[in-house]
This record gives C-alpha cells, structure tokens and sequence, in this order.
C-alpha cells in the first residue's frame, strides 16, 4: 500500500550547497526533474538518491522537482524527505 | 571526572548544509548542531531531517557531536529526541534548564527511545544550559540529576533578560551565576561551559573573556564563530596535571601491548580504546602547541 | 598524435600551425634560433612632425599600420575586465573589411565575449591567449569555430615565442593609461591606471608594428616611460581605453572566509617547517583568497621575529606594498598591478619597479625571476595522483582561467605550495587524472586543502621536515579518498575527439590539449 501525495509542497533552498526539492501530486508514476549548477556529473547518483528516498517513504507517484547548488548527497537525502513528508501529512 | 576535552563548542546552526559540512574542519572539541534558536519555526523539521543525515553520513573526526534540540514544552522536543536517538550524537543539549525535573524528563525519553533503536540505555549524554535565574538557583540538583550528564553550559544572554538587568562589558552581573554554574558541575564532576561572546571581530577582548572563564573554573567556551576555536585552545592549554595523566595512560597502555594484557588499568579505572585516543590526543595538542612556541622563539 | 612525458595524447601537426613538439620534461628540450627582430622603417613622422605620428583616430591607425588579412594582432590584459580596446579595436578592423586575423593577447576576460560575433563571421580565425573566460570561453570550448585550435601559452611561454619569432606579431595595439604624442607611454598615471605594463613590453619590443593607445595625452615626455617612444609607431586617442571598476579595487581585501584562513594557516605552517622562510627569503604571493592571507601570517611572524625578506614578484597587491613600505621586503619586481594601492606604490616607491614577462617568466631569458624565487603560492581547479595541476579547465571541462604564470613559477621556485579547498561545488579537487595538464606534477611539492596536507612523493626530505615539525601529512590518494567519501565519484566528461585547444609548455613543446566538451 503505498503512501499518499496530497499537496505540493518544498524544502531547502538555492544557498550553496543546499538543494530545493519540489513536489507535487502525480497520477501514476514517479517523475524526477533534476537541474543542477554544477552540472550533469552527479545526476544518476542523484537519481538514484532521490528515488531511494521515495522508496523508503513508501512513494511511488509523486512529481520532484529538484534544483541543485551543490549539493552533497546527504543533503540532497534529507531535503527530499522533508519535501515528501510535508507533502504526505 | 570526564575524560574528553570540552574546551570549544562550536555552535553550528542545523538548517545550514555547508557549515556543517565544514565545522569539523576547524576541529573545535565539540560540535553543537543546533535545531533550538537558529532554526525558524516552519523550517524545525527540515532541520532536524537534515541533522539525523549528516549523522548518519558524516565522519565528524574526533570531534564530540552534540545536537541542541527544542526545549522540553516545545512541539518538537520529542520529535527531536526519537529521531535523533538511532544515529547516535555523543549528547544532546537541552536549553532553559530549570529544574532537574527538566533533566529526568529528557533522560526518561531518551531510555525509551534507546530501547525502541536497540541501543544500551545511556548511550546518548546530556548536556544542560542553564539560562534563567531559577536554573541557577537549582544548579546544584541539575547537576546531579542524570547519569548521562556531561557537561553544564551558562547562557548570559537570556539570564540577563530573567534577572531583569543588561549586559556589561565587566560582566559582573553574571559572576555569581557563572561561580554557581562551575561549582555545581565541579562537584557532580562534570564539565561547566562558559557562555558565547558575540564580538567575533575582536579576538584580544574574546580571549580575556575565555580567560576569565578559565580562571573561574570553566571547562571550556562556546563558540559562535571558527575563529574562536583556535583563541580558546591557546587559553585553555591541557594543564601539566593533564598532560602527565595522558602521558601515564599512553604510558599504561604501551607497556599493557608489550605484555600481551588484555585489559589496561591506570590509577585503578580500565582505559580502552577511545580513552587512549583522547590521551594521545591530549599529548599531541601540548606537543604541537610546543613546538609552534620554539618556532616562534627562534 | 603521440605520447608526453605526462603521459598526455597530444598531437605533432596541426593544419596552419604547422609541426609541433611534444613536452619531454621541465628543461628538457634545448633552445633553437635567435631573437626575432622586427623590420626596420622610415618611420612615418621622420621630416613631416609629430601631427603624423599622432592620429586622430583609431581607423586612421589601422589603415596606416598596414594591417592586412591573415595578419596577427596583439594586445595585453593590464585593463582585466575593464578593458575596452580589444573589442574596439577588432570591430574597426572589421568595419574595414579585414579578415582571417590571428589574435594574439596576452590574455582574455569575460568582457571580451563581444568578439565571438567577429569569429563567427571570420575576422578572427585563430586565437593564442594565456587564458579564456566566460561565454567566450565557453563557446569556444563546446564549438570548433577557428580553423585551427587555440593555442594556450603561459606568460612566460608568450614572451619566449614572441622573442624567438614563433609568434611573430603583425601589428600590437597596446594601450595606455598616459602617453605622450611620440609614443612614451605608462600605466601609472590617468583615468584608467593600471600600473605595471609588464605584459605590453615584449610585444613592444618585438611587434613589427606598435600602436599604442590611451585616453590621456600629456605634455611630452610622458614619466615614467615603461615603454619608451624608439619602439611605438603611431599614437592614438580614444575616449576610454577601460573603465577604471573594471579594472581595478581600491585595494585587495584579505579574505575574512573562515576557511580559507584555515587553509592559510596550515599553509603558514608548511612554509616554517620548509626551511626557506629564512632571512632574505623571496615570495610570490599568486592570487587567490589564501595566498594574501598567508603574507599577512608572514608578516605577523617577522614582525615577531624580526626576519626580513628579500623580493616580492608576479603581480602586486596593496598588502605586498606595504610591507615594502615597512621594511619586511626589499623590493617589489612587479609584472601586474592588482589594486590602486599598487598603483600608487609603483609611483613613488623607487623599490618597486616593473618588469616585463619575459623578465619574469621567460624560460629562456638569461635570468628570469621565476627561476630564482623561494616561496610560491599556487592555485589548482584540479589536481591528480601525480600532482599534476590544472587552472585552465573546470569541472565540467570548460575553459574557464589561464595558464597564466603557474607552469613558469612552478619549474624555477624553491617550494611550490598548492593551496585549495579539498572540494569544490561538490566536485573533489583531487582526481585520478586532471582533466587538462598545465603543470606538471615533478614541479609541485605540497598540496594544503582544509583537509589534509600531502607532500609529493619525490620530496621525501620535504616530507620528513614537515613530520618533525609536527605536521601529519598524508598521501595524495588519502585526500581523494577523503573527498569521494563525502562527495562520491563524479561521472566522466562527454567529450569529442575534436581538439578546441593545444596547452603549450613555456619550452613550446605540447603539454596536453582540450576537446570540445559535448
């Protein structure tokens, strides 16, 4: 039984080295956005990460939106837990 | 008697990725994420989500890691508590300690969530800032209400406001909760902290006030900016007594290798591992402070 | 393509550049040929006075200059990114229907992003520089749109080719801050000073034609003269050579960045250790935000200690001059001015006096400075397991700073310290293999980032001064894996085999190149 998307809603911020995720309800399927300002270098592994996150949530319809200022993978993690969480209560 | 050296903590505010990423760097002795005053209201949970990942993913060296969480009458004291209790910070810092019913609180929650993570009950310190009037007044039963409790901090700021007075370059509104503060953690042996100086520019006016401390009997100060890290190691040297216990456990240990002995004993109490690192470290730090001075000398 | 000695591919033709060499080591490859001289003429305001030597206009000076397609024209970087000349210049030359020109600056800045108009539509098709900046450099990195690639020189490599003919310069449009009406010129006084004109003087010296151009004419003769009058053609007046923000601040600020002082600090500390901070040491302070504040510890410890020091070089800063002032060096041998401070200093310190790029860098002049110094602080975009250093290309392979002074110092200093942040944007500083090789890794000692210090292998005694000391260093692969740990590993470049750039040792030889980026 996976877990519910209700609104949209954001975390973090365009600081350097932070990441500001976006989400917002999506019928069917998980869909990931990345644009990031250091480049296409890091974006499997933020692909990844981000669908991890989403997997633990127990998300599998959701719309993410992420724009990236730098940022370490820890933070891109946590970012988007707190984006889906404020979007699932 | 504590055997970590408590003489920086730097406050880092919990909601900013790349100063905690970089607080180690400065390798002040402990680190203190902060989810309490630095963190605005609608961003408590972001913070706290990104504290538990850094735990999780971060190698912090040997700093001590501490989290400063949300007062015990907040929405988010046990917010914070549960989540923070699986990824282990070495202590967790309750602010406006009061009463050491505030202290039996936290560490009652604490038991429960170490139960629910499977750790060992007592695993997570405490360390308590003392902040208003009544706290200091209770200082002596704060002290001594938890046997996870590490260290005692003073915060003048918000203890000015309770005594209804202001702060004074001289200081001497606060010298009697100061003196109270170091002598309740003294005699429950645990290390008093002195309050931050917010004039970071002004490092001479920064190092007398750490002397001060120092020589009130503080432990160590709180830092709000890296740049005081280093001033506060200068004044807060490990004393001889200090450096000649280190060079006895390194000593102990050595000598307990070259046997073959399991267990390594000094002065009656067993060293182990993290012990011994601390011991090194205490020689290594009045090593390198040394040999800077000759430098400087030539 | 063939093999280097840093194991890079690099090519040994190219169309319209003709046979190249490959590097084969710092000194390895011996000089050849004499010093070019430029062609001697009846000079243009001999027996008709100076209104000829002096125009009216900058289209009037091109035309008179006998600039032709397929010609090369140089100018120097002294404006920075306030310059106005280059741009000028190439759109009058254009207007004048002149074409397939090869530019040959000192260096490029972000401002010279208006000549990529004049590449694409062909009036330049050939470029050499130290260094490319912004959209230009970016375009050129990700098009091939010259019909050969730009050659990359180090300022000690330009004046070398420049001296020796291989870059034979048609006509050099060189400004000014003040000039006189028979070519006397300096960068000292006027609106848009720029102190030292260190990169304008081998192009002066060897130019087959020399027009120089200010926005100050003053009464004749124009002191001091950096470049005198017996080397310039033509002299012209515009309204603004450069816009003085642009080109410089009132004075350097040393950084407040916690961390970069950080670095400063553990750098200070390799420099005690090392031994060469000893009574008439010499220092090149380099660029960057933990270089000056390395001088400011410097000075602190003198001040303490009572050491002096013997000569500054490379560029100035306000900070440098004033310890000249106090008495901590005793002179200032100066290519390039970074503040107004310096300027000033220039001005009235007889200590601090210019010097040209081949005075500094040029690996065949008779002395250079870079082969004398003691302390060198270096920055790096990247560098590899094999101390390789890259300042040309980011991250993402783009050219995005210049090859600049680093391989010069690099070859001749005593101790070369690297000082960087471990990461950067999320990218590790170190790397299996930089992705473009400007100095070679046998020419670096220490690495300082915030993280960990590592000491060339090579330098064992290095090494050891540093343990005794009480500075733990580490391995270079330590640092990486220390900076993959928190950043993971990025995923390579896409790139073509197409070659955008040829990286020229300051021997001439080819160090590496760089493809166009996908």
């Amino acid at each position: 039984m996976s877990t519910l998307i209700k609104r949209c809603a954001q975390a973090g911020s365009f600081e350097s080295g932070d990441v500001l995720v976006h989400v917002a309800p999506s019928p069917e399927k998980l869909a990931i956005y990345i644009k990031s300002k250091v480049g296409p270098r890091f974006s499997s592994s933020m692909q990844e990460s981000v669908r991890a996150v989403a997997a633990e949530l127990g998300v599998t319809a959701a719309s993410l939106e992420v724009v990236d200022s730098g940022a370490l993978d820890f933070v891109l993690r946590a970012r988007v837990a707190t984006a889906l969480r404020r979007a699932i209560e | 008697m504590s055997n970590r050296l408590r003489r920086s903590m730097l406050f880092v505010p919990g909601n900013n990725p790349a100063l905690i990423i970089d607080a180690p760097v400065f390798t002040p002795d402990s680190i203190i994420l902060d989810l309490e005053d630095a963190v605005a209201v609608d961003q408590k949970d972001a913070a706290r989500e990104l504290v538990v990942s850094a735990l999780k993913t971060l190698d912090f060296g040997v700093c001590e890691v501490c989290v400063r969480i949300n007062g015990r009458h907040t929405p988010f004291f046990a917010a914070d508590v549960s989540a923070l209790v699986p990824v282990k910070p070495h202590a967790l810092r309750l602010a406006m300690v009061e009463s050491a019913e505030d202290v039996a609180c936290l560490d009652e929650l604490l038991g429960r969530c170490e139960a629910d993570a499977g750790l060992p009950v007592g695993t997570v310190k405490i360390m308590a800032s003392i902040e208003t009037a009544k706290g200091v007044m209770n200082a002596s039963t704060i002290a001594l209400s938890s046997p996870r409790l590490v260290a005692m901090s003073f915060g003048a700021e918000d203890f000015t406001n309770s005594i209804q007075s202001e702060r004074t370059p001289g200081g001497h509104e606060l010298l009697y909760a100061r003196t109270a503060v170091v002598l309740a953690a003294r005699a429950a042996g645990i290390d008093p902290i002195d309050t931050v100086f917010t004039l970071v520019e002004d490092d001479a006016a920064f190092k007398a006030d750490v002397r001060a401390a120092k020589q009130l009997g503080f432990a160590g100060k709180s830092c709000v900016h890296p740049r005081q890290i280093a001033l506060a190691h200068e004044v807060f040297l490990p004393t001889p007594e200090e450096l000649s216990k280190a060079e006895r456990v390194l000593a102990a240990y050595t000598e307990a290798l070259e046997r073959g002995a399991g267990v390594v004993a000094v002065e009656g109490r067993m060293v182990d591992g993290p012990i011994v690192a601390r011991a090194q470290r205490v020689v290594d730090i009045a090593n390198a402070s040394k040999s800077l001075r000759e430098v400087r000398a030539r | 393509m063939v093999t280097n000695k840093v194991g890079r591919s690099v090519p040994s033709f190219i169309e319209n550049l003709g046979e190249l060499k490959p590097y084969a080591g710092v000194f390895a490859t011996p000089p050849t040929g004499a010093h070019y001289a430029p062609p001697i003429r009846r000079h243009l305001g001999i027996g008709m006075g100076a209104g000829k030597k002096f125009l009216a206009s900058l289209r009037e000076a091109i035309l008179a200059s006998g600039l032709k397609s397929g010609m090369t024209i140089s100018f120097h970087h002294h404006f920075r990114n306030g310059d106005m000349l280059v741009n000028m210049v190439v759109d009058e030359i254009a207007a004048l229907g002149i074409k397939d020109l090869t530019l040959a600056p000192s260096s490029l800045q972000n401002i010279h992003q208006a000549l990529i108009p004049h590449i694409r539509s062909g009036v330049i098709t050939a470029i050499t520089t130290s260094g490319l900046r912004g959209e230009l450099a970016e375009v050129l990195t990700r098009e091939s749109l010259l019909k050969s690639p730009v050659v990359i020189r180090s300022h000690g490599g330009r004046a070398r080719a420049i001296e020796a003919g291989e870059l034979k310069i048609d006509v050099a449009f060189l400004g000014a801050s003040s000039a006189d009406v028979y070519g006397n010129m300096n960068g000292i006084h006027g609106p848009a000073a720029c102190g030292s004109l260190g990169y304008a003087m081998v192009d002066a010296q060897y130019a087959d034609f020399v027009v120089g151009i200010t926005d100050n004419i003053v009464p004749y003769p124009a002191l001091p003269i950096s470049i005198p009058q017996t080397q310039v053609d033509l002299v012209v007046k515009v309204d603004k050579v450069g816009d003085p923000k642009g080109i410089m601040t009132g004075a350097t600020r040393i950084t407040r960045d916690p961390l970069e002082l950080h670095i400063a600090a553990q750098a200070m500390r390799v420099i005690e250790a090392s031994g060469y901070f000893r009574e008439g040491f010499s220092f090149q302070a380099g660029t960057g935000g933990a270089s000056l504040a390395v001088a400011k510890l410097l000075k602190e410890s003198m001040a303490e200690t009572g050491l002096r020091g013997g000569f500054c070089t490379g560029g100035s800063t306000g900070y440098i001059c004033e310890m000249l002032q106090e008495g901590y060096f005793s002179a200032i041998l100066d290519t390039q001015c970074f503040d107004l401070a310096a300027v000033e200093s220039l001005r009235t310190n007889p200590r601090h006096v210019e010097m040209s790029a081949s005075y500094y860098a040029n690996i065949h002049a008779k002395a250079c400075t870079a082969h004398i110094t003691d302390i060198m602080m270096l920055a790096a975009t990247e560098i590899d397991t094999a101390f390789n250093v890259n300042v040309l290309t980011g991250s993402d392979g783009i050219m995005m700073g210049a090859s600049g002074g680093h391989s010069d110092t690099a070859a001749g200093t005593k101790l070369r310290l690297v000082t960087a942040p471990l990461i950067r944007g999320r990218f590790p500083i170190v790397v299996d293999s930089v992705h473009t090789v400007i100095t070679p890794g046998e020419c670096i000692d220490v690495l300082v980032t915030e993280r960990g210090i590592a000491v060339n292998p090579a330098q064992k005694t290095l090494k050891e001064q540093l343990n005794d000391f009480g500075i733990e260093t580490v391995s270079i692969e330590e640092l990486q894996w220390r900076a993959e740990k928190l950043t993971g590993k990025p995923e390579p470049l896409a790139q073509s085999e197409e070659l955008v750039a040829l990286v020229e040792y300051r021997d001439g030889t080819l160090i590496d190149v760089v493809r166009r980026i996908l």
